[in-house]
């Protein structure tokens, strides 16, 4: 009789703890749904504003990658300037980058870099660095190329050609004779 | 039988019987309610992490910055080739450099990072150290220092220089320049390619 009683009051103390369990369990389920609703709508908020941000960045990354292979042409002028010796002038310069910003195109399948929509290029080719100009001697002709060759972003600097002008024969600037010269070398620029 | 199990058995197996119920109604019913409180409590507290770092995205400078590093990027790249934007801009530059632009040829549109280049094919006059202030004004246009951009102007990368006309006395230079201007527009796919197969019988 005793155990009976005792058997009846753990069944209806199971079931209280049951129902206590169940309730709580109710509370979570909705506490969730409410939770993965303010998840949603938060995202939603987000998602534009996500958007927008990887569309800024990937353009700065863009703008980066071709700021990175600029070449600091004045910095390539003024050093050429600085270290070309007196009495010796250039008559042309071709410089041309090894890394023009199309050779940054992300590649696509099946896209290939139409050649003939570029404009022309001014450049030499590999070397990418040519001048020829006239100086006084052959001796001021030596000087320029041990100059040119103190310039960073220069190698491999070599002479083309040289050749005696006689004195008021050609252009104003070989008027006074002296030695035309061309010279060619490897342009290798620091980004910036 | 049962005559012969007395009070003292009797309420040992009561105590097992009640323990039985109850080890089977808790392992059975309560239990499992339980762990699954448990869990969602592992749910929402996760969605409460992910509601609050995305609340936390929302209010940051990051966030609130998007949309000005955006235009800022568009100002730089923007989506069409605005060839008047490029002409002003240059013109402006050739200015204040002083020197003259005596043409100007665009190409067509090619590949590049970010969308597509615009090669443009510059013939300049001017003298030397002049020429080298309007390249200088030229990537002065658009610069980037960190994450932020600088500059004034979009985005132009010199791919060479050409100059003839100088020497003895600093006479003025032609100089022609390969100058590029970017748009963010990428370059649209390739047509697709159709083969033609005839049979002939």
């Amino acid at each position: 009789m005793l155990g009976g009683i005792a058997a009846g009051a753990a069944a209806i103390a199971l079931g209280a703890a049951y129902a206590y369990e169940r309730s709580v369990v109710s509370d979570k389920v909705s506490a969730r749904n409410d939770a993965q609703a303010r998840l949603t709508a938060v995202d939603a908020q987000a998602a534009p504003v996500r958007a927008v941000q990887a569309q800024a960045s990937a353009g700065l990354s863009a703008v980066q990658a071709i700021v990175n292979i600029r070449v600091p042409w004045e910095n390539v002028l003024a050093g050429l300037s600085r270290v070309l010796p007196t009495q010796s002038y250039l008559t042309s310069m071709q410089v041309t980058t090894p890394t023009p910003a199309a050779s940054l195109a992300a590649p696509v399948a099946g896209v290939t870099t139409p050649a003939t929509t570029a404009a022309p290029a001014v450049g030499t080719g590999p070397i990418g660095f040519t001048i020829s100009g006239n100086a006084s001697s052959q001796v001021r002709v030596a000087l320029v190329l041990d100059r040119l060759s103190l310039l960073p972003w220069l190698s491999d600097v070599t002479l083309g050609s040289v050749a005696r002008v006689a004195p008021g024969s050609g252009s104003s600037s070989t008027a006074l004779g002296g030695d035309t010269f061309s010279i060619s070398a490897t342009f290798q620029p620091v980004g910036g | 039988m049962i005559e012969r199990i007395n009070g003292r058995v009797a309420g040992l197996i009561a105590i097992v019987a009640v323990l039985v119920v109850l080890l089977v109604g808790w392992f059975a019913f309560v239990s499992p309610q339980r762990s699954k409180a448990a869990s969602l409590n592992d749910q929402i507290n996760t969605l409460d992490t992910q509601i609050s770092s995305t609340q936390a995205y929302l209010h940051s400078s990051q966030a609130k910055n998007a949309k000005r590093d955006l235009l800022r990027v568009k100002r730089l790249m923007p989506e069409g080739v605005q060839m008047s934007q490029i002409l002003r801009q240059l013109a402006s530059a050739a200015a204040e450099a002083g020197v003259s632009i005596n043409g100007l040829t665009p190409g067509g549109l090619v590949p590049s990072a970010g969308g597509q280049a615009i090669p443009i094919a510059l013939s300049v006059q001017g003298h030397y150290f002049r020429l080298s202030r309007f390249l200088h004004i030229l990537r002065s246009k658009a610069n980037v220092e960190g994450d932020s951009v600088r500059g004034p102007g979009r985005l132009y990368s010199v791919d060479g220089i050409a100059f003839s006309g100088g020497g003895q006395g600093g006479s003025l230079i032609n100089a022609s320049i390969s100058l590029d201007a970017f748009i963010s527009t990428p370059a649209p796919p390739p047509p697709p390619t159709t083969t033609t197969t005839t049979t002939s019988s």
